[in-house]
This record gives C-alpha cells, sequence and structure tokens, in this order.
C-alpha cells in the first residue's frame, strides 16, 4: 500500500469536473484507490463521495492506493492533482 | 391533435415572427408521493430504479451529443459527464435502493428523499462554490424523478424541427439556454413588456409574445403555433392560409432586414447635418457581433447583471470580468463601452446574496444601495473596470442615484480599489469616466447637482416612468397606465437635458423609448443626441434620424411639451409622422406601436 500526502491546487476545488476526471482515472486501475480527509475515507472511484468531500484549492488529503498496480494508480493520480485537473492555465 | 384557429393577445416583446410546433414547459417539479409497498413488489421497484438510471443516461448522452454549438458543448460537456458517473455511482444507489427495501416505499420517494439528505450533508461545506455542488447531485435527483415519473427532460435536442416553447413563466438561465437551441419563439405566460425574459428573446432574436394568461392550460405540446412577435400574437392551430401569409410575412422582414443592414456605413446624421450616435445596449457579450453588423457606435449600456445571473450561484471572477468588458471594447473600438454596475434590484439573486427579503424590493435594496452594500462582490467589478480602462474607451455607470453623497461615497471606494491595485504594482486608469444613470425623479430634480460630480447621464426611461407614474410595468393590472408619453415623463427628460448641457457633460437615453423609431423625432427635439438601443433596432432608428432636420423637430417637441395628456401627444406624433414621404417600415406596422400611450383611451 502507497500513502502519502497530496494537494488540492486547482482553483476550484474538487468539484464536478475534476471529480468526474479523478474518478475515471482511478477506475482505470485495479488497484483501491481512497482519499483520506479529517478521517472521512472515500473511495476514489465514486464521485458522489468525492464530491461530498468539498476539498477546496489548498486542502491536503491523503491519497492511499493498494493493490496490484498501486504504483502506476498512485503516480497517475498524482500527477493529475500536480496538473491541476488541466484546468488553470 | 388539431383544433380551430385560436387567436391570443398578449403583448409583443420581442419582434419577428416564428412559426412551430409547441412544447409546454413547467418548471414547478410534481410533489412526490410516498406510497408504500408491500415485500414482494420491492424487487420489481428496486428494477424500475435501475430501468429509470439507463433511461435517465441515455438522455444525458443525448443532450451531450445534442446539437449544441462547440462552445457550449466545451462549456458543458465535462459537467453532464459528472452528472452521468453520479446517476451511476454505487454509493448513491445502493442508498437509495436499501431504502426501498428497508422502508418499503416506491423508488420517487425513496430518490427524493436520498438525494435531499444527501445534499443537506454538502451545507457543511466551507467552500462556498464546493457547497454550491450539492446542486449536481439534485440535478442528478431530477433526471431520475422524471424517468421514474415518464416525463422526459426539457432538453429539446431530440425534438426535430421548430419549437415555439410555452410556459407560464420562465427562469432567465433557463431562457438563455433554450433560446440559443433549437427554440424559435416564446409564447409566454406571464410578464410585461420589459421583463427579463424578454431582455433576453430580443438578444437572441427568437420572437416572443408574453402576458398570455393561462396558455399552459391552452395549448397541447405539439400544437401548431404561430408567435406574431410584431402584433402581440400567438395563433393556435392556424388554417393553411394563415400559415401562407405568416411564412410570406417572414419572408418580407427578413429582406427588410438585410436592406436595414445594408446601412450600416450610412453615417447618422440629420437632414440639416446633426450628428446623432446610436449606441448599443447590450446583456450578452456575443450580442457585441450584432452591434458591430447593424451599425451601432459603441455600447452604451452593457448590464452587467446578466454576467451575475449566468454565473449563478457562483459569483464571477475578476477574470471573467475582464475577459467580458474586453471583447465588448474591443468589438467596438473606437467606440466606448458603458459598463452599468450590476443592478440585481428586486431579484431573487440579489435576495439571496444580501440573505434579506424585502417588503417592497422595487423601492429597497436595488442599483447603487445594493452594489454599496455588499463591497466585496462590487470590489471584483471595480478592479476589472480600472485594468480594462487603461488601454480601452470603458466608462463606469451607476443605476438608481438617488443622492449626490452616493457618487461621493462611490468615488472614496474607487479611490481605496485604485490604491490598492497600484500597491499590487497592477496598471490601473485612474482618471476613469464616470455617470450615474438618471431615472429615479429626485435625480432629476439634482441633475445639475449630479452634473457636477460626474462626467456623463444615461436616462433610463423604464424605470423613470415607474418611479414617476407609480406604475409597476410588469403587473398587467395597470400596465395601461404605463405612458412614457406622460407630460410629466417629457418634462424630465427636458429638464435632465438642460441641466446636462448647462454643465457641458454628454446625455444620453438608454430605456425602451430609445428603441420606437416613432418616438425618435421627439426625442431629438427635446435635444437628445446620444441613443442606445437594442442592436437590430440600430438600422431602423438611424432611417429616421437621417429624415428629420433639428429645426423642424424642436417645434414639434415644443408643441408636445405644452400638451396636457399622452394620448394628445401621440396624436401630434402621428399627424407629424403622416406627414412623412418615405416610411421607415412598410408593411402592417405594429398596429399599436404606441399602444402604451394610447391604451390610455380605453381606461
Amino acid at each position: 500500500m502507497i500513502e502519502r500526502q497530496i494537494e488540492v491546487s486547482n482553483r476550484l476545488g474538487l468539484h464536478a469536473r475534476a471529480a468526474a476526471k479523478l474518478v475515471h482515472l482511478a477506475g482505470s486501475f485495479e488497484s483501491k484507490v481512497e482519499l483520506v480527509l479529517a478521517g472521512d475515507v472515500v473511495d476514489a472511484k465514486s464521485i458522489l463521495g468525492i464530491l461530498m468531500l468539498g476539498a477546496a484549492q489548498g486542502t491536503e488529503l491523503t491519497l492511499r492506493c493498494a493493490g496490484t498496480d498501486e504504483q502506476a494508480a498512485f503516480d497517475a493520480i498524482t500527477h493529475l492533482f500536480d496538473d491541476r485537473f488541466d484546468e488553470d492555465s | 391533435m388539431s383544433g380551430a384557429p385560436q387567436i391570443l393577445e398578449g403583448l409583443g416583446v420581442s419582434e419577428g415572427i416564428a412559426i412551430g410546433r409547441a412544447v409546454c414547459v413547467e418548471y414547478h417539479f410534481d410533489e412526490v408521493y410516498r406510497f408504500p409497498l408491500p415485500v414482494e413488489r420491492l424487487d420489481e421497484e428496486v428494477e424500475r430504479l435501475e430501468g429509470a438510471v439507463r433511461q435517465a443516461e441515455q438522455e444525458l448522452r443525448k443532450v451531450h451529443r445534442g446539437k449544441t454549438t462547440q462552445k457550449l458543448r466545451d462549456e458543458i460537456g465535462g459537467i453532464l459527464e459528472a452528472h452521468v458517473l453520479l446517476l451511476k455511482d454505487r454509493a448513491l444507489l445502493d442508498r437509495i435502493e436499501d431504502r426501498i427495501r428497508e422502508e418499503h416505499v416506491n423508488a420517487e420517494w425513496a430518490v427524493h428523499r436520498t438525494t435531499a439528505e444527501l445534499a443537506a450533508q454538502f451545507e457543511d461545506i466551507e467552500d462556498d462554490y464546493l457547497r454550491g455542488r450539492n446542486q449536481d447531485l439534485l440535478d442528478v435527483g431530477y433526471y431520475l424523478l422524471r424517468a421514474l415519473q415518464g416525463v422526459s427532460h426539457h432538453d429539446f435536442s431530440e425534438i426535430e424541427g421548430d419549437i415555439i416553447l410555452v410556459a407560464d413563466d420562465l427562469p432567465l438561465a433557463e431562457a438563455v439556454r433554450l433560446g440559443r437551441n433549437q427554440v424559435v419563439g416564446f409564447a409566454i405566460g406571464a410578464g410585461g413588456r420589459t421583463s427579463h425574459t424578454t431582455i433576453i428573446a430580443r438578444s437572441l432574436k427568437v420572437p416572443a409574445v408574453s402576458a398570455l394568461e393561462g396558455v399552459t392550460a391552452l395549448v397541447t405540446d405539439e400544437d401548431p403555433v404561430i408567435v406574431d412577435g410584431e402584433l402581440g400574437r400567438v395563433i393556435l392551430h392556424p388554417t393553411p392560409a394563415m400559415l401562407e401569409q405568416y411564412r410570406q410575412r417572414q419572408k418580407e422582414l427578413k429582406s427588410l432586414d438585410t436592406r436595414l443592414l445594408a446601412t450600416r456605413n450610412i453615417a447618422s446624421v440629420t437632414r440639416d447635418g446633426t450628428a446623432v450616435i446610436l449606441l448599443a445596449n447590450i446583456d450578452l457579450p456575443e450580442e457585441i457581433e450584432d452591434a458591430v453588423a447593424y451599425g451601432a457606435q459603441g455600447v452604451g449600456l452593457y448590464r452587467s447583471e446578466f454576467l451575475y445571473i449566468e454565473k449563478s450561484p457562483d459569483l464571477p471572477t475578476e477574470e471573467e470580468h475582464l475577459e467580458i468588458y474586453r471583447r465588448l471594447a474591443r468589438g467596438v473600438a473606437p467606440g466606448p463601452v458603458v459598463i452599468r454596475t450590476y443592478d440585481l434590484g428586486g431579484r431573487k439573486l440579489a435576495r439571496e446574496l444580501m440573505q434579506t427579503r424585502e417588503e417592497n424590493p422595487v423601492l429597497g435594496l436595488r442599483g447603487i444601495r445594493l452594489t454599496m452594500a455588499r463591497p466585496e462582490i462590487f470590489r471584483t467589478q471595480l478592479r476589472a473596470v480600472f485594468r480594462v480602462a487603461v488601454d480601452h474607451d470603458v466608462r463606469l455607470m451607476l443605476p438608481l442615484v438617488t443622492r449626490v453623497e452616493e457618487v461621493r461615497r462611490f468615488r472614496a471606494f474607487a479611490d481605496e480599489i485604485l490604491d490598492e491595485l497600484e500597491a499590487e504594482g497592477v496598471p490601473v486608469q485612474r482618471d476613469f469616466q464616470l455617470g450615474v444613470m438618471i431615472e429615479v425623479p429626485a435625480a432629476v430634480w439634482i441633475a445639475d447637482r449630479l452634473a457636477r460630480e460626474v462626467s456623463f447621464f444615461s436616462i433610463g426611461t423604464n424605470d423613470l416612468i415607474q418611479y414617476a407614474l407609480a406604475v409597476d410595468r410588469n403587473n398587467e393590472h395597470v400596465a395601461d397606465l404605463y405612458q412614457p408619453l406622460h407630460p410629466a415623463v417629457l418634462g424630465m427628460l427636458r429638464f435632465t437635458v438642460e441641466k446636462a448641457r448647462a454643465a457641458g457633460i454628454e446625455v444620453s437615453l438608454c430605456g425602451e423609448m430609445a428603441a420606437d423609431p416613432r418616438l425618435v423625432p421627439l426625442l431629438l427635439g427635446l435635444g437628445l443626441r446620444r441613443l442606445s438601443l437594442s442592436p437590430r433596432l440600430v438600422p431602423a432608428v438611424k432611417e429616421r434620424v437621417r429624415s428629420h432636420s433639428i429645426a423642424e423637430l424642436t417645434d414639434l417637441a415644443e408643441h408636445c411639451l405644452k400638451l396636457p395628456t399622452a394620448t394628445e401627444v401621440v396624436e401630434a406624433l402621428d399627424s407629424f409622422l403622416a406627414t412623412e414621404k418615405s416610411p421607415v417600415r412598410e408593411g402592417p406596422l405594429k398596429e399599436d406601436a404606441l399602444s402604451l400611450a394610447t391604451r390610455e383611451d380605453t381606461t
């Protein structure tokens, strides 16, 4: 299992469009992918959970990946966050 | 279904003729009932839910693929995608299914309660924008309920052909969305001549008739309908002869439009060589192309509240303001762009922003009062204006000013923002042009004193008439009393023009009055030289300007100013226009072009 802190750096935070991208990406891996914020653990393959986190710009989340392709999943998702979901130019 | 032709009389609020099929829309969501179910029916109910999910998903995909512009698709594509994901999210569906099975209830109830409960949990989210995302969840609940109840979603992309939208009332955002798509005409139950829906219809060049009380009860989906925005009529089940006649008229209007468009580069001057500047009133940024095409020399009124309404429930960012102001300014350069600071008087959005409920919003917190009451929202807009003004001719205009102190307080606030921007190292235009709307009798009366504080006036006749005559222009019961040619109104126009001239500042008129070609002679006679109006009407007004000389118009105005009633003013104008050699438009001119004034006869 890989677990590390990541920051929500896009301006709008984890809103619908960004959450949709995350769900699609997470869903492409075998591994279980979870986000943790203040004790709440949500499945990154469920958009409802992600939206309900209400993670605004600047929020620190824990990304947790566990499974056969956990490294690939972790890298890809970290990359998506770092790229601000391709939103802010 | 078919039937005998039926003519409904309303108010023609957006010109042109539309022929199409009716689609009735109601925006009040049907109540959801709770039905207890026997245990043996629960599996079936869960299957119904799953079926609704599939159907709702199909509808969403259809909307996504539907005939829209690329731009619109880019804007909404990601959100629709998120809605599809939500719709299929097991975390959501399992909760709904559990509720069906545990509470032994129908799927509608389970969807309604579950989405409402989950949406309520968003209330704890700190970030305003993300908290508002529970709307996505509520939308998904709405799609599911619609699918369960067998009602199709209000998106017409799957309907072929031309649609006449029939509704009691139309939420603004819906009007924008629908008007941009397949809807070719609006038949609206509520509303008067100057409601926001009609402004949208006009902006998008969609013919519209409003004040058709109870129209949704008279019309069935798929009924053939003609919307005649010229005569303010809606015809249900037209005969083939009527259809033919209207198709003919549609063609005539089109050729007239082409002819008027050709006048774009002709100067707007009177016969005796006085220049009259014609500017455009703009609500939506895409109208700027029209403004240019029809020969407007600038934007005389950008109603910036539309930016807020379009972005609602979010607030537009400084960059969004900036982008739109730049687009407008570049479009009409070297002409000016007058940005009216947001005026959300009495609107729902304003009430939400302020979290107040006013007994009488028209006399309440609106215009400059509202903007100054929420400086943090105003600040964003002003920062953008001061930045754009560095290299574009954009000017600021304050709505609903009644006191000199309001202008002074605004200036102090503006200075603060300018200092702030300079401290950040952002280039700004310190010496910006500031004007006020003259739209309350109090402002007319202190026009000389206001003129010392600002560099221009713009007379907003819609509100001025409403406040001066104590008539709510949207109230059908007193709409007859809304008389643009009331002697009091004419007197106030003259008074304001004189005070502006004496102070050496510009004065323009940006209300509906400027848009009626038949009133133009009177307005010029009263001394106005700048008019701001809907882009499409610029050519007709220009033709009118070019066919008179100021000398004769001054006499006309002097005569009208002495008349005791609006009816007599109408008569005087009619007889003046009857001497015209080349009428501005041929064909059946709106019989009631001056109806608001002439209706006095009936009271």
